[in-house]
Formats: C-alpha cells, structure tokens, sequence
C-alpha cells in the first residue's frame, strides 16, 4: 500500500496551493486531505518557495479549511521556521479602504497601558441604540448587545459579553486617536472594533474569538490585533 | 432609466425587510445594478438579514449630514458585487432626517444604479414620509390578515394622496391549507378590499426564517417555495409576464417536488 502512483503525488501537491496577493499570501487547504498530510505538503512548498515569501508582506490567511487555534499555530510555525519569516496571520477583509488588516497572532503586546485618565464605569447592560460615550475610559459592568455602540477616547473594558460596537482611542475636539488604547471583554464577541482610525471586524468563522472567552483588542503596526486574556 | 421603489406596509411584521432583502439580491442575480436603502432610522433589520452587520462603519444619517460621502457607506454585499447597503443609524431615530434630505440621497443613488429598493419603517409617521419622498413607485406588501390588510389600506390612501403612481400589492404568508379550509382570507379577498394591482404572491415558508438568520436570502436557494416566489416577483419587475404561482394546485405541486427529487 505504500507505493505512491504519479496520480497519489500529484493529488497531494493539490492539497496546499499558495497564492500572492498585494498584501500578503493567500494558503488554500484541502478540507478532505488528512491535517498530517497538509503539515509535510506545507513544509516543503514553502521550503521549496523560500523566495515566494520573500519580500512580501508577512500576512497569511488560511482558507478552504475550518482549522483549530492549534492547528492554525501548527502551520504557521512551519511557515515561521521553513521561510525564516516573523509572520502574522490576516483574515479575509474585502472591505480594503476601511478595513485594513485584521490580524489575528499575538505579537508581544503593549505593556504599557495608559493610566492618565478619567474612567466611567456604568452598570447595566447597554442595549440596541444606545450609545455611551465618554471623555476618558469606560467599564461597562453588565453586557453590550448587538447595535449597541460604546465609545471612548480612552480604553473600554466590559465585565460581561461584548456583542455590540465599541470604539476606543476615539478622536475627540483636538485629537486623531489614541492608538494606545485597548479592548477587552469577559466574553469578546464584537460587531466591530475600533481604535483610534482604525476599524474591524471579525470574520464568523474565526476559531480565536469564541462565545464566552475573553480576549482583549489593541493596535500594533497599524493593524488591530486580538489576544486571548 | 433607472427607479427608485420603496417597500411598505403600514403595519410591522409582515415582511418588508425580507422582502427588500430578497427582491434587491433577485435582481442584483439578474446583472442589474442594485442599491438598498434602510430607511428604518433607529429600528435597522436590513443589514442583518443581508449578514452584513459587522461591516457598518458609516451610515445614511452620515451621509446625509455630509461626515462622510455616499461610496463610503455603501456596503458591498457577500455575493453580488453590483449589489450594495446603505445601511441606516440605529442610535437615532426617523427625525433625523427630512424627505427633501431622502429626496436628495435618492436622486444620488440613481445616478449610479439601475434599482433602488427603500425598506420603509413600519407605521405612519416621519419614518413613512422620508421612505417615500425620493421614491418612483410604491410595492405595498401585508399578510391575509384583517389588521395587516386594513393598515395596508391605510398606507395606499396616503401613498396615493402623494403624487406617487397606484401602488402594487404584494400578498406574503399566505398558508394554501388555511385557505383551502377556508380559514386565511385569499388573494382574491385581500385584492378585493386593497383594489390595487397585484405584482405578486408569497406563500408561508420555514425557509425564509433559516435564511434570515444566516444572513443569505433565500432567492438564490433553488430549492426554496418562498425563494421561487420571489425570483418571480424580480421578472414581473424586469418587465417578463410570469402567472402567479399556484399554490393550490396539488398535482403542479406534487410535479415540483419531483422535479426536486429527480434534479438532486
């Protein structure tokens, strides 16, 4: 049985197609191909293709497959230690002017969280239409529903489920932003996200922004970026 | 030689929003340029059901108070790239705008697309009269129940006071068994009391609820009654004739669902 056909190899090869884009590398997956069968494919097209990723934009989506975190991570580092690239993962954003990178790989981050301000805190929860909106950071103890907005020139932090929209950072009277500022929810489950001029969303499909997890929100290199608390 | 429709009703709940839905993506399917409009300040559906609610950055009471221009709020949809949402505000409400406002937003939108469907507001009020100020022609859909048909007659009154062209009816929810019983008032009874020209029927389908839900409406499912319905509508509009569908018709019925079996 372990002889390979010329057809055996050429179906395998099929199963990992990389595909550059303008602002990074699209990785289509077969999703009847067995995960260990993937993994050594993937080795060697990228060993094999080292300078494909040269000189592109270290973003990488998945597609074609439903992955796990673990196996998504299983991937990249294969692709981090194969092309010696320092690689973030994008996923698929049509919306290109409004929308830009939404990244989804915790890179270290900031420590630093700005303290300097005056903080709101509102307990109830925050339903469809409602705004809240303050000069400084905002708690919100209860939940944010869906079409609810929270809006804050400081950070927003929400000890409940975090479904609506909530903008962080945001310009006020003599400010573009503050790109400092941070996100976070007991469970993470937003519309949109937004700091400072930066806008996302997060596609349904995601297996890093999951019903009752929490997670937290902040801006690296310009690109939004989601980590698990 | 393009048009703007609004989609109304008078009461809530009897379908507008799916209707929108559905009719805007049957004819962005048929190649024609489409925008729609969420004229429902304060209570927005239409994005959801489109499954495009994540995607709002701007929205109409923006464009209309000039913080951003038309093409920024413009959402374009999953399938159709010539299909696209103007999405409305949902932490305002219907006296944010005026129908001189609409009627400049509509005149915009025109110049760019072939179609421009307004998911009008359930009700009467301010809401109602900015839905219609821009529109060319009026669909008027309600369910075959007393109350749906009397505010359905209600809003064809007024339509009809403003200077828009006699209104179409679109008859949603129609169950063939409790007509068959005798029990739901049929087209033929709705038509009689409204006096309006009928463009379409609806029947009742689960179909529309699981598609709602996921954000895909449900004129591209083949297999869906509610989904054929609709895709008939969208010719009816395009000009074609098409003969109403007949939902009491056992044996046709019977012959679809074969068709059904021996397709898959």
């Amino acid at each position: 049985m372990s002889t390979q056909t010329r057809k055996d190899v050429l179906e395998e090869k099929q199963c990992v197609i990389l595909k550059g884009r303008r602002d990074g590398i699209s990785i289509l997956l077969d999703d009847k191909t067995d995960f260990s069968v993937i993994k050594n494919v993937l080795r060697n097209r990228v060993a094999d293709s080292r300078s494909f990723f040269e000189g592109a934009e270290a973003s990488v989506n998945f597609k074609g497959r439903k992955l796990s975190i673990h196996e998504e991570e299983t991937l990249l580092d294969i692709i981090k230690v194969e092309a010696k690239l320092n690689i973030s993962v994008s996923d698929k954003n049509e919306q290109k002017p409004l929308m830009p990178k939404f990244n989804l790989v915790p890179v270290s981050p900031p420590g630093m969280i700005p303290t300097e301000r005056d903080t709101f805190y509102y307990r109830g929860a925050v339903r469809s239409g409602q705004i809240i909106r303050q000069n400084g950071s905002i708690v919100i103890i209860g939940d944010v529903n869906p079409g609810a907005e929270i809006k804050a020139s400081g950070n927003i932090i929400v000890l409940g489920s975090l479904k609506g929209t909530a903008w962080a950072g945001a310009p006020g009277n003599n400010s573009d932003g503050d790109i400092n500022c941070f996100v976070t929810a007991h469970d993470f489950q937003p519309a949109q996200i937004r700091i400072a001029q930066v806008v996302t969303y997060i596609p349904e499909d995601s297996p890093r922004v999951q019903r009752g997890k929490g997670a937290w929100a902040y801006i690296l290199d310009g690109a939004v970026y989601i980590a698990p608390l | 030689m393009s048009e703007v429709l609004v989609i109304t009703s008078g009461k809530g709940g009897v379908g507008k929003t799916t209707t929108t839905a559905n009719l805007g993506t049957g004819l962005a399917a048929q190649g024609k340029k489409v925008a729609l409009v969420d004229a429902d300040i304060g209570l927005r559906n239409l994005d959801v059901i489109m499954g495009l609610e994540k995607r709002i950055v701007y929205d109409l009471i923006d464009v209309v108070e000039g913080n951003c221009r038309l093409k920024q709020a413009l959402i374009r949809d999953k399938n159709f790239p010539n299909l696209s949402l103007l999405p409305t505000a949902q932490t305002k409400d219907k006296n944010a705008v005026n129908p001189e406002q609409m009627r400049k937003l509509c005149n915009q939108l025109r110049e760019e697309f072939d179609y421009v469907l307004i998911d009008c507001p359930a009700g009467i009020e301010q809401g109602f009269k900015n839905a219609i100020a821009g529109a060319d022609k009026a669909f008027v859909v309600t369910t075959p129940e007393i109350s749906a048909v009397r505010d359905a007659d209600r809003i064809i009154g007024l339509l009809e006071a403003s200077e828009l062209p006699p209104p179409l009816l679109i008859l949603n929810r129609i169950k063939p068994d409790m007509v068959k019983r005798g029990d739901m008032m049929t087209l033929e009874d709705v038509a009689d009391i409204l006096a309006i020209d009928v463009l379409g029927i609806v029947p009742d389908d689960e179909s529309i609820i699981v598609s709602s839900n996921r954000g895909e409406p449900c004129v591209l499912d083949d297999k869906s009654l509610a989904g054929q319905a609709f895709r008939d509508i969208v010719k009816r509009i395009l000009g074609e004739t098409v003969p109403l569908m007949d939902l009491f018709n056992d044996t046709k019925f019977l012959a679809r669902l074969k068709n059904f079996f021996t397709r898959a």
